[in-house]
């Protein structure tokens, strides 16, 4: 990309294509984890990767790391689709299903309609991004230990040692999100 | 006009029904919740392939022909290939899922909580009354639901800007060059 002229034409093709890649190694990625893991579990890391790649384009100085960055975030964007859709699937009543997925687009078009209507600068369009990504990182812990709660209650009364194996497990992971 | 409200309620749509379509087809056909999350990752690794495709078919569309003018507002050729060939994709879409996809109307209990109109049928709106309802009172639908909206809101703001950042990047680095 190193040119010396006044107008460069970006390869809008390939950067499509490059993200489009990206979407389908992350969708990959998924189908090997969830072999593993809780949906839940995966949902929060698929977050917080997203967060931390949306601060880097925000706060980033050169051409390469953004768009590095935004390689990343498309792969999170790969994996989002399925593991809300597994969540989704099991947290929403059948009888209830398409009415509440389109009640969900409500605050999205109305995230959509700020970011027109306000006139930020990329930058600051970034950081608003990143901001959102980490409350709903916030927001899936919260959700993920409610429904290991919920899990529990399901399979059983949990005796006590399997109790405080939960606690140990969950301990961890708050305390890597207050760093 | 006419076409960005159809194209909206689209878009609703799309992101609503087929999704609920295959969590049902998925229990009637009686295979496991497992093979679920298997099921939407294939679809989404399909979307982003036929997403490739279809930029470089758009692509070679654009500039097979100029735009030209036939009557008075109808248009031909040039930008418009594109939609056009979309045209051709979607009616071809809807006539294999209208006759190859079994109907599932995803109840499973249609007497509670209705209130009908006084002639036992419900109303049009107690759908999206009673999924307000559930929202609101369960905070797990809640919680999942703003999630979703801060994702998606944010990866529709961000493929918008995208494209001016990495510009702004460029732009920067044609400075230095001259600078240099």
């Amino acid at each position: 990309m190193e040119t010396k002229g006044t107008d460069v034409k970006l390869p809008f093709g390939v950067i499509f294509s490059t993200f489009m890649v990206c979407c389908m190694a992350g969708s990959s990625f998924f189908s090997i984890l969830i072999q593993k893991n809780k949906a839940q579990v995966i949902a929060v890391g698929v977050l917080g990767v997203a967060a931390a790649s949306m601060a880097i384009v925000a706060f980033s100085s050169s051409g390469d790391v953004a768009f590095a960055a935004m390689n990343l975030f498309e792969m999170c964007v790969g994996m989002y689709f399925p593991v809300m859709g597994t969540m989704k699937g099991s947290i929403v009543p059948e009888d209830k299903r398409a009415a509440i997925y389109n009640l969900y687009r409500i605050p999205l078009n109305f995230i959509v309609l700020f970011s027109l209507l306000t006139d930020l600068t990329p930058k600051q369009s970034f950081q608003l991004n990143c901001g959102m990504l980490t409350v709903a990182t916030i927001l899936q812990i919260m959700l993920m230990k409610r429904r290991s709660l919920h899990d529990e209650q399901e399979d059983g009364v949990p005796s006590k040692v399997e109790h405080q194996d939960n606690e140990q497990e969950i301990a961890p992971l708050t305390n890597d999100s207050e760093v | 006009m006419l076409g960005r409200l159809l194209g909206g309620i689209a878009t609703s749509l799309l992101f609503s029904v087929f999704e609920a379509w295959l969590i049902r087809a998925h229990s009637n056909a009686n295979i496991s919740k497992q093979l679920l999350a298997k099921s939407f990752s294939t679809a989404a690794y399909g979307n982003s392939i036929v997403a490739i495709i279809a930029g470089l078919i758009a692509n070679k569309a654009a500039s097979y022909n100029e735009m030209k003018q036939i009557t008075g507002i109808v248009y031909k050729g040039g930008f418009l290939n594109p939609f056009d060939i979309a045209l051709v994709a979607l009616v071809a879409c809807g006539m294999l899922a209208a006759t190859l996809w079994d109907e599932n109307f995803g109840h499973t209990n249609t007497t509670s909580q209705s209130s009908d109109d006084g002639r036992g049928q419900p109303n049009w709106y107690d759908g999206l009354k009673n999924a307000f309802i559930a929202t609101t009172r369960s905070r797990d639908i809640l919680l999942c639901g703003l999630i979703s909206s801060f994702f998606e809101g944010s990866m529709v703001s961000g493929c918008r800007s995208c494209s001016r950042i990495i510009c702004a990047f460029l732009d920067l680095r044609v400075y230095f060059h001259s600078c240099l």
